[in-house]
């Protein structure tokens, strides 16, 4: 893992893999047309910042974005025409932050497929996730993932925007969040803001306890309380452990979902 | 030797006393056909024995292997080697079918230290998903979750072929089964039987389920009380002539017909 520095140019190898601790208000990375990609980026946030990525045209990138830290982030993405983007996050903070993370998909077959997952066992995470639909025939899929424990509060904003002009689009957002404890929460809100009359969308948002029902199912098999607790809670993460199979995302998600079980 | 000693149990629902002093006794190697008109406390007992908490012991005692079950939580009556397949079994999204059972059985091999190793236990998965001829991508699924109601019952007996309990007791496996499915899954239960002589509570209202699992004996459970116990005649006879003679027999009414007979007492006094 090297650390990453200030405006990078990134193309063509098929996995890196950078350690960046955020410290200044902006860093921004471009990723070079006709390039195939997998990047792991962990962020240690220090300061308020800013990050811009921009997928140049015909490239194909998988991002995995793992942030720590105690300071809110924003993260811009534009994706070009002809480039797929998939964007896999996971953001674990102990201080109240906003996290802002905008996609903004620019031209023709641009795609997006985004799955963020946010636990919270003490802080108050806010913010938004934008898919911004800003051309014709462009995709974006998103499932977000919330799980609240101890005090801690989640309250988010899941915003496709499909633009005037933006003909054959498809959006969709999935939002499940499981609350732990009667003293956290989650408040989340999927939007969909249309301005295009020929696109496709849809939102679904799925907010709730745990199922005493699946509790007691996995304990009649012999798993205890808390390893049937975990199993389901897991199983906001193992849909994409299972998609992605990498073991980097699968390391860093492990111990952030000990700490909001509290093990 | 396992055995299951259920003495004088009371168990309540929503603070509605449905389980009403009931004995019974399950050896292993033993199969015992709980039979009973709908509502009469089946699932009741079968979810009281196997801890639900829904469900309260008001009174009485279930034993298992001389300990005491009502003070052991849910998992632990598993560990022990209960098993309950569920007549409605829940879905868990999000968890495969193959890391639950690996991880109920390493739970239940805890004690001795021997945790399967994860090749053996594919192999063993694959074998008992081939015997019950399940679709492979089965166990790759997650539980429950998208099944038919027939794969959802043969799931259940997945997972008994691989915790092999000591006593099982099956809720209404048959329900949902299409007839092959059902000579399917019995001979699964008859292998696993033979195998390890585990004991069966089995809780059916198809005699054809009975033609292959061949019971031990039949007890009927009406108004949550046992009120008739018999070999395998007694199946015959209920399938005949329904459950109107045995709870005759017993002096049971039927507590609409108590509730109609109070109403009519009420409004005569008025």
């Amino acid at each position: 893992m090297t650390n990453l520095i200030d405006r990078e140019i990134i193309g063509r190898s098929s996995i890196e893999s950078y350690k960046l601790i955020v410290s200044s208000p902006n860093y921004s990375f471009d990723i070079l047309k006709n390039t195939t990609t997998k990047i792991h980026l962990f962020l240690d946030v220090l300061n308020e910042s800013k990050l811009f990525f921009n997928i140049n045209e015909n490239s194909n990138v998988e991002l995995i974005l793992i942030s720590t830290g105690n300071a809110s982030y924003e993260v811009e993405i534009n994706i070009e025409r002809d480039s797929s983007f998939k964007f896999y996050t996971a953001d674990s903070f102990d201080t109240d932050v906003s996290i802002t993370k905008s996609v903004n998909l620019k031209g023709i077959n641009a795609s997006l497929y985004a799955y963020e997952f946010i636990p919270s066992n003490s802080s108050s995470i806010t913010g938004a996730f934008k898919l911004n639909h800003l051309y014709k025939d462009t995709k974006s899929e998103g499932i977000f993932n919330y799980l609240s424990n101890g005090n801690g509060v989640i309250n988010r904003d899941t915003i496709s925007t499909m633009e005037e002009n933006t003909f054959n689009s498809d959006s969709s957002e999935n939002i499940k969040g499981l609350i732990l404890s009667e003293t956290s929460r989650i408040d989340a809100k999927p939007i969909l803001i249309i301005k295009c009359d020929d696109v496709h969308a849809s939102h679904g948002c799925a907010i709730g306890t745990i199922n005493a029902n699946e509790i007691y199912y996995l304990m009649s098999r012999g798993l205890t309380y808390n390893d049937a607790l975990r199993i389901i809670c897991k199983s906001l993460i193992n849909p994409i452990l299972r998609e992605i199979n990498d073991d980097e995302f699968l390391n860093a998600t492990k111990p952030i979902l000990d700490k909001t079980i509290g093990e | 030797m396992a055995k299951l000693v259920i003495k004088d149990l009371w168990a309540s629902a929503a603070g509605v006393m449905i389980l009403k002093g009931v004995n019974l006794e399950i050896n292993e190697g033993e199969v015992v056909a709980l039979m009973g008109p709908n509502g009469s406390g089946k699932s009741t007992l079968a979810y009281a024995i196997m801890g639900h908490p829904a469900y309260k012991i008001e009174k009485g005692s279930i034993e298992f292997d001389g300990k005491n079950l009502t003070e052991l939580t849910t998992d632990m009556r598993a560990r022990l080697g209960l098993f309950l397949a569920m007549q409605s079994p829940y879905e868990i999204s999000g968890v495969t079918n193959r890391d639950f059972i690996k991880q109920a059985l390493d739970k239940k091999e805890t004690k001795g230290n021997k945790l399967i190793s994860y090749y053996k236990f594919s192999l063993k998965l694959e074998e008992a998903i081939k015997d019950l001829e399940m679709d492979k991508d089965l166990a790759d699924r997650y539980v429950n979750e998208s099944f038919s109601g027939g794969e959802k019952k043969k799931n259940e007996i997945l997972q008994m072929k691989m915790l092999e309990p000591k006593i099982s007791i099956l809720d209404e496996i048959d329900s949902g089964l299409d007839v092959d499915a059902v000579r399917i899954v019995s001979e699964n239960i008859n292998n696993l039987k033979e195998k390890n002589n585990m004991g069966l509570m089995v809780i059916s209202h198809y005699h054809r389920l009975y033609e292959y699992i061949k019971p031990s004996r039949v007890v009927v459970l009406i108004n949550g009380t046992i009120v008739k116990e018999g070999d395998t005649s007694l199946m015959d006879f209920i399938d005949k002539n329904g459950f109107d003679s045995i709870k005759r027999e017993a002096g049971i009414e039927d507590e609409i017909t108590l509730l109609e007979t109070c109403a009519f007492k009420v409004n005569k006094n008025d």
